[in-house]
This record gives structure tokens, sequence and C-alpha cells, in this order.
């Protein structure tokens, strides 16, 4: 009890097995990656200098860079909206969607990479179905591109927008709206002014945690991109089958490293919400300050002024509309993205009844063929049994570890707090190092 | 309402004149005259509980109006009607004689404090402050001039610059005050404005509101379950019970002729003697269906032998056994038995008085005046 107590009172300590974990399996594969990097015993920085002169490399880097930015841009402009409406609507039907956003945050990357295959191919459903219709003659190009990389992507990343942006919206206080309302805003004023800034933690953390995970994407648009379409991750995972020169393998993982954290140190991680939080105007709003004190703001505020007052004297105690239109509109939008983000995954569930030989949409029949062929084969049972095992025993000791963790740095110190989140949370660029790591390690004991 | 020009004569009227400040002064004057309220056959309906049950609300303009009742008794529902944030199953509201029924809450004009305050915690305080003046379409050199001078009118000239997370609680209430107060608005909502802060410092912002209200001479609906903070500021109280209004009032009023029991054990302490074995005289005969009521500090307590004063024949004098005493600062606290109830008295300690232990025998008296009856 005593020495609970005192766990308890020390509450750093509590992160410990978390880090311990963390260290071992990512932390000391990528310091000795690293120092293969740089050449270990006699130290150089030419890996780094062969990578940068070579124009491909710099290019499918800027590339990586570009692809992160665009399907963060897009996850954010679907998922700022779908958070907002899901926050609004009343709690049963947010549970609903809640619970659909995090189940597809559950679902197997692979698979649902796989049904976007199955729905942009040229064989796919889009394409046979307007072939079917008659208003194509020929297949498109939906597949192979680059819209195909962003579909696939912003499809696996919107819960990630989606689930802080809603945290932090569910933690602004409802009142404070009802006050911004009852001082004259209108709800696009109310919006822009007051909700939109003080959601901004979430944005923040949301296009965070989605730009990093894009960067060490490689499965999603090597599958459905193009040839010119690679990202630096499927660049490294390549290269690693074919050369055996592992330090400039490395030497690329480290580039891909520095630009995820350079992003999170620039912007840091915020997920504790903004109320209630004695923080210094200065460093905690500065976003804030640049969206309302900048000066276009500022004079824009000054050209409407005359407007608003005139409105204000105009429309004061009159009706206003129903808003029924911005209401359907909400509900048909939410639909939408829910459509998108659960279809490829009913999609996947559907054809595995197909009847057919292959796998395809819509199936030509349905049957149990490939559950019956699952159950009939031992070495799919035993696998599966076998990821059951592994499952149930990595969630205890993760539960146990990551609690322990949380509890721990939730009773540190805010600025402290921040970083060790960022520490855990810079593990997601680090997979592909210490996939990479692993490949190595593979090839190494095949010589 | 027919003496009050129509919003849109005022608005013409308005047009018509010259500068923007002097519109802005006509147009408000205009609203302050049409500023009464009321609620005709208002309902609010939550799945089958109705919070607000066609209470006969009605707020006369410049006035102090109390709603008061325990929690669940559709306060804030009330509040939240006449702001426009909820709107009602049946019934219509009047403001200023016109129905409000479609105008959203953004063009009612009102100022409200919320219980939590509701300050912008992204903006500083002057900007918090600047909110509404910036939504009416106030100039910014006429903004500033305005923040400073409401700023020093609550006596937060330095603090302008500090966040809301910053201030203690009662200057972040008197901020709240203060942003609800400085665009004029003819209509002011409080919503349990001081139930966060502590004791003594609800006490001054008790005579702080009053003097903002005395000043502003704006119409003031405000909630609180405190029956203290309704009878200091309130012109009237409306006790609320179930949805509907049990009873409305001048403080003074309500307080010393309750007429149901509910009100009067809910404005302060009550005796209400139901059957105690002994005939309470009163000088006006008992109408039926109530029973006879009793304030605390009413009643004097004194030995059983202590000489009677020279008005005896216009008091009752009954004996019985103190329970216990309870020492309360200023006051003094008996609960007496009297044959089958349970009498509570209340003295003002002062010095030389006799004080009482529990199992001593007491006489208790009181005017036959100060007998009260209420509805059971
Ligand atoms: N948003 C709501 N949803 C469901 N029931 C509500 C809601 N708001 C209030 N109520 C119910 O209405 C009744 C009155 O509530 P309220 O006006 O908040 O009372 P008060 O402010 O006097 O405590 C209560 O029974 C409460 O449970
Ligand atoms: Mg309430």
């Amino acid at each position: 009890m005593n020495t609970l107590q005192k766990l308890v009172r020390m509450p750093i300590w509590l992160t410990l097995p978390a880090f311990a974990i963390l260290l071992d399996v990512f932390g000391i594969p990528i310091v000795l990656l690293f120092l293969n990097s740089l050449n270990a015993p006699t130290f150089s920085i030419a890996n780094y200098q062969a990578f940068f002169g070579q124009a491909a490399n710099v290019r499918v880097l800027l590339q990586t860079i570009e692809v992160s930015v665009v399907a963060t841009a897009i996850c954010f402009i679907v998922g700022y909206p779908t958070a907002y409406l899901i926050t609004a609507a009343s709690k049963s039907v947010r549970t609903a969607l809640l619970v659909f956003v995090a189940i597809l945050y559950l679902t197997s990357l692979l698979v649902r990479t796989y049904a976007w295959i199955v729905i942009l191919g040229d064989g796919g459903m889009v394409n046979n179905m307007l072939l079917e219709f008659g208003l194509i003659s020929n297949p498109l190009p939906l597949i192979y591109n680059r819209l195909a990389v962003y579909v696939g992507m912003v499809h696996i990343m919107l819960p990630v927008m989606i689930l802080p942006l809603v945290s932090v919206m569910l933690g602004i206080d409802k009142s404070l709206m009802s006050a911004t309302r009852s001082m004259g805003a209108r709800p696009l004023a109310a919006f822009w002014r007051v909700f939109f800034p003080l959601s901004l933690p979430g944005v923040r953390s949301g296009s965070l945690l989605v730009f990093v995970l894009c960067l060490g994407f490689s499965i999603t648009p090597a599958a459905l991109g193009g040839l010119r379409d690679a990202m630096l991750s499927t660049f490294i995972a390549s290269q690693v089958e074919t050369s055996f020169n592992v330090a400039s393998v490395a030497a690329s993982a480290f580039i891909l490293l520095a630009v995820a954290a350079a992003m999170l140190a620039i912007f840091g991680l915020d997920f504790s919400s903004t109320q209630g939080r004695p923080a210094g105007p200065a460093r905690a709003y500065w976003w804030n300050w640049l969206l309302s004190m900048s000066t276009l703001a500022r004079y824009l505020n000054q050209l409407a002024t005359p407007y608003r007052a005139k409105r204000w004297t105009a429309k004061l105690y009159q009706a206003a509309s129903s808003g029924r239109w911005s209401q359907i509109i909400g509900a048909v939008f939410v639909v939408f993205v829910i459509f998108y983000l659960l279809f490829p995954s009913v999609l996947v569930i559907i054809m595995s009844f197909s009847a057919g030989p292959s796998l395809q949409f819509p199936p030509s029949g349905l049957s149990l063929q490939w559950y019956r062929s699952f159950f009939g084969e031992p070495s799919w049972t035993g696998a599966a049994w076998t990821s059951i095992q592994i499952g149930i025993a990595v969630t205890i000791l993760s539960t146990i570890v990551g609690t322990l963790a949380a509890y721990g740095l939730n009773r540190t110190f805010p600025r402290l707090r921040s970083s060790l989140t960022m520490a855990i949370l810079g593990r997601s660029p680090c997979r592909v190092l210490s996939s990479a790591s692993r490949l190595i390690s593979d090839c190494s004991s095949l010589d | 309402m027919s003496d009050a020009l129509t919003l849109e004569e005022q608005e013409g009227l308005a047009h018509r004149n010259a500068t923007r400040i002097e519109r802005c002064n006509l147009r408000n004057f205009a609203l302050e005259k049409a500023a009464q309220i009321e609620f005709r056959g208002v309902t609010k309906l939550y799945g089958p509980i109705a919070a607000v049950d066609n209470p006969s609300l009605t707020v006369h303009r410049g006035e102090f109006l109390t709603i008061l009742g325990p929690s669940g008794s559709g306060k804030t529902t009330t509040l939240m009607l006449l702001a426009g944030f909820v709107a009602p199953n049946t019934g219509d509201i009047l403001i200023g004689g016109k129905s409000v029924a479609a105008v959203p809450s953004y063009r009612r004009d009102q100022g409200i404090v919320f219980q939590s305050y509701a300050l912008f915690p992204h903006l500083s305080v002057r900007r918090n402050l600047e909110f509404p003046l910036e939504m009416r379409g106030i100039k910014f050199t006429e903004r500033a001039k305005r923040v400073e001078r409401i700023l020093k009118r609550v006596r937060l000239n330095d603090l302008g610059d500090r966040m809301p997370s910053q201030l203690s609680g009662g200057q972040q209430q008197r901020v709240a005050l203060a942003r609800a107060l400085i665009a004029d608005p003819p209509i002011l909502l409080l919503d349990e404005p001081l139930g966060a802060l502590d004791r003594n410092l609800r006490e001054q912002m008790q005579v702080e509101l009053k003097g903002l209200h005395k000043e502003f001479g704006i119409t003031t609906v405000c909630v609180t379950h405190d029956q203290d903070e309704a009878l200091t500021l309130s012109d009237r109280i409306i006790v609320m019970r179930e949805g509907r209004i049990e009873e409305a009032d001048a403080p003074e009023v309500l307080y010393d002729r309750p007429a149901t029991r509910f009100v009067a054990k809910f404005l302060g302490e009550a005796n209400i003697i139901e059957d105690s074995g002994f005939k309470i005289h009163s000088d006006t005969t008992q109408p039926s269906g109530t029973l006879p009521m009793l304030r605390p500090e009413r009643i004097c307590i004194a030995a059983p032998a202590a000489p009677k004063r020279a008005d005896a024949d216009q008091r009752q004098y009954v004996t019985g056994t103190v329970a216990d005493m309870i020492y309360a600062g200023p006051l003094r606290k008996y609960h007496v038995h009297v044959g089958s109830s349970l009498f509570v008295v209340r003295e003002h300690v002062a010095s030389g008085q006799q004080i009482f232990r529990s199992g001593d025998e007491v006489r208790l008296e009181w005017l036959r005046s100060d007998v009260r009856f209420v509805a059971t």
C-alpha cells in the first residue's frame, strides 16, 4: 500500500513500462539503424549526401510530403464538417455515428485498401456498372493514379481526423455558443468567432496525426497509385528488398523521420482541452492570435462594421428562417461520408460470401465456400488461433501498460506531458524505420 | 402596448436622424419603453414532463424580477425560452407586445449572464467586452470608449488585457455582467448569477448588481434558488413549482404573508402548526383548508416563570421543552417540543440573554397578529 501510494505520488514512473517497451521495440533498433546510416565506426554523412545527390530521391521525398499534405487537407475539409455534425447530433445519433467511425478505425488497413481495388479497378464495380448502363464504352482509368491514392488514403485516415476533432468539440461549453448568439452573433459569425477558434486544438492534433501517419504510408499508395505515385516508404521497402546497402536505406528512412519530427516540433500536440487551463495568452493562443489579430482580419472587420450596424437595426426582433435546409444538407453530408467510410468494408464482407472462383463484385452467387475452405484448412485455422492468442496477450499487456502510462502522463506537468505524448506518437514514423530494420535483419540473416 | 411605437416606426424614425450615435440612443430609448415581457399559454415539454407549464408570467418595464424555485422547477427553462434558446411547444412569448416566437436569440437584443459566466476563453477581457458591440456594428473608436467606461464601472480598469482564465471568480462574474450590459440592451437575463461565488463575495456582488440595475434601469429577470438573493435583490419574486407559478409578489409581502405552505417553507423557515393539541389564537378567523403559520423570528423564548409583558392580552403563551440549540453567530436557533409539534425559534444574540439547553422547560410567546394562515 505504501509503495503504491508512493508510486501514485511519483506518477512519472508509471510511464516507465510503456517507455521500456517502446525503447526495446523501436528505440534500440532505431539507434542501431541510425548509427548504421552514419557508417557507424567511421561516422560520415556520405549516405545523406548521396540521398540528396540523386534527383529521383529528392523527387520522391517531395512527392511524399506533397501527397501527405494534400491527403491531410482533404481529411480536414471532409472531416471537420463531419465532426461538427456528429457533435451537434442528438446523443443517440452521435453514439451511433461514433461507433461507425471507430469500427472503421479498427478494420484492417489491408482489407480496406483491397476493397478500393475492387471498387475502382478496370474490371471493378464502378466501371462494370457504368459499362452495364452503357454510359461508357471503355473502362475509365479510375485506379493507379494520384486520385485513387487520395481516395484510399483519405478513407483510411478520416477516422484519425474525426475522432480528436469530435473530442475537442464535445468539450466546448454549450453555454459559450448560447452566449455568443445572445450577443447578436448570427450562426456563421458565432462559428467563426467562437466555435472554430476553440476547436483549433483538435484541428491541430488531428491534422498532425494524419500528416505524420500519411508520411509513413506504403501499402495504400503502392496498391492504388501509379508508378509515379511512389511514397518514400514504398521506395524504402523496395530498396530493402532489392539492394543490400543497409546504410543508404537507413539514411532515407531517417530523412522521413526528420520530416515527421520537424512537424511535431513546430506544431506540437495538445490533447488537453482549451478550457479551464491557465494558459498564458501569448503561448497557448498564438494560432488564435494569428486568426483574429492579423491585419487582414482587422481590416475586413472594419469594412463589415457599417454593414453590421445596418443589418442589426433592420433585423432586430425580426423572424428568421427555420434553418431546415441546412439541417437536410448536413444530414445528407454525414450519410455520404459514413457511406464512403463504411461501404468498402461492407463490400469485403459481401464478397466473402461469393460463389465465384475469384473475389469480385457484385458476386456471381452466394456461398460459404470461402468460410468452408478457411475452417477446413488447418494452416488457416491454426494461424487464426495464433493471431487470437497473440491479440489477447497484447491487449492485456497494452491495457495495463497503457493505462499506467496514461495515468502517469496525466499527472505530470502539462509541458512535460505534451513532449512525452509526442515521444509516444513519434513512433508512427518510426514504424517505417522498424519495419525497415526488421527487413534488414531478415536479409542479413539470409546472407 | 398601444402607446409604444411599433418597431417599424421606430426604425423609420431612427433612419431620419442624423448621426449614428443619436440613432442608437433613440432606438434604445424606444425599445426600453417597449420592454415588457408576457408569457401566453407557454408550455415546454421534455418527453412526458412539462418543464414549463403555462406560467402566467409578466415582467414590467425596469423591474428586477426574480424567479425562485427548487431545482427542477423549470426556472432555467423559463429563462431559456425568454432568451430564445428553447422553443415553446405551445403558446407565445411577447416582448414589447410583439410575438417573438420566430425571432432567433441573436436578434432579441438581450444581455445574458450565464451561471458558468460563458466568457470566451480565447479572447481577452477587452475583446470579450467588445464582442456584443462588434456584432451590433459599432465602430472601433466608440467600442474602445465604451469598454473603458464599463471596465471602470465594474472596477476592472487594469484587467482589460487579461485572459478570463487569469481572473478570480468574482472578477469573471463582473466581466460577465459588464459584457451583458455594455450594449445597453433593454432586457437583462441572469441565470443563478451568484451561485458560484463564496458567501462574502456574493453579498458584495448583490450590492453591485442592485446598483447596476438602478443605474441602467434595465428590465431584469434573475433565476435563483437562493432565497436570500431573491429577497435582497428583487422588486418582485415569482416562486415556481413544477413548471407553474405558485405565487408572485413583492419580497416583503411574499415573506410576510405567503399564501401557500410551499411558499412559506421555501422562502425562509416556517412553523406550520398542523395538530398540536392546542388552539392557535389569531385576530382573524382561520379560512378553511389552511393551517396557521408562524415565522421563527416572531416567536420569543423565555423561562416559564419570567414576567409577562404589558401587552400580554395580545399574545399567546405556550410551554414546551427544548430539543436542541444551534448557535449561528448573530442568531441562536432553538427547536422546542410543544405538545406533539416541533417549533423552530430564532433569537438574535444579545447580552444578558438567558441561554437554554436541551431538556429545559421554556415558555414560547407570540403576538396573535403575527399568526398567518397558509393553504395546504
Ligand atoms: N434539455 C433537457 N432535456 C430533458 N429534460 C430537461 C432538459 N432541460 C430541463 N429538463 C427537465 O425539465 C425540468 C425543469 O428543468 P430546469 O428548467 O433546468 O429546472 P431548474 O432550472 O429550475 O432547476 C427538469 O425536470 C429537468 O429534468
Ligand atoms: Mg437551473
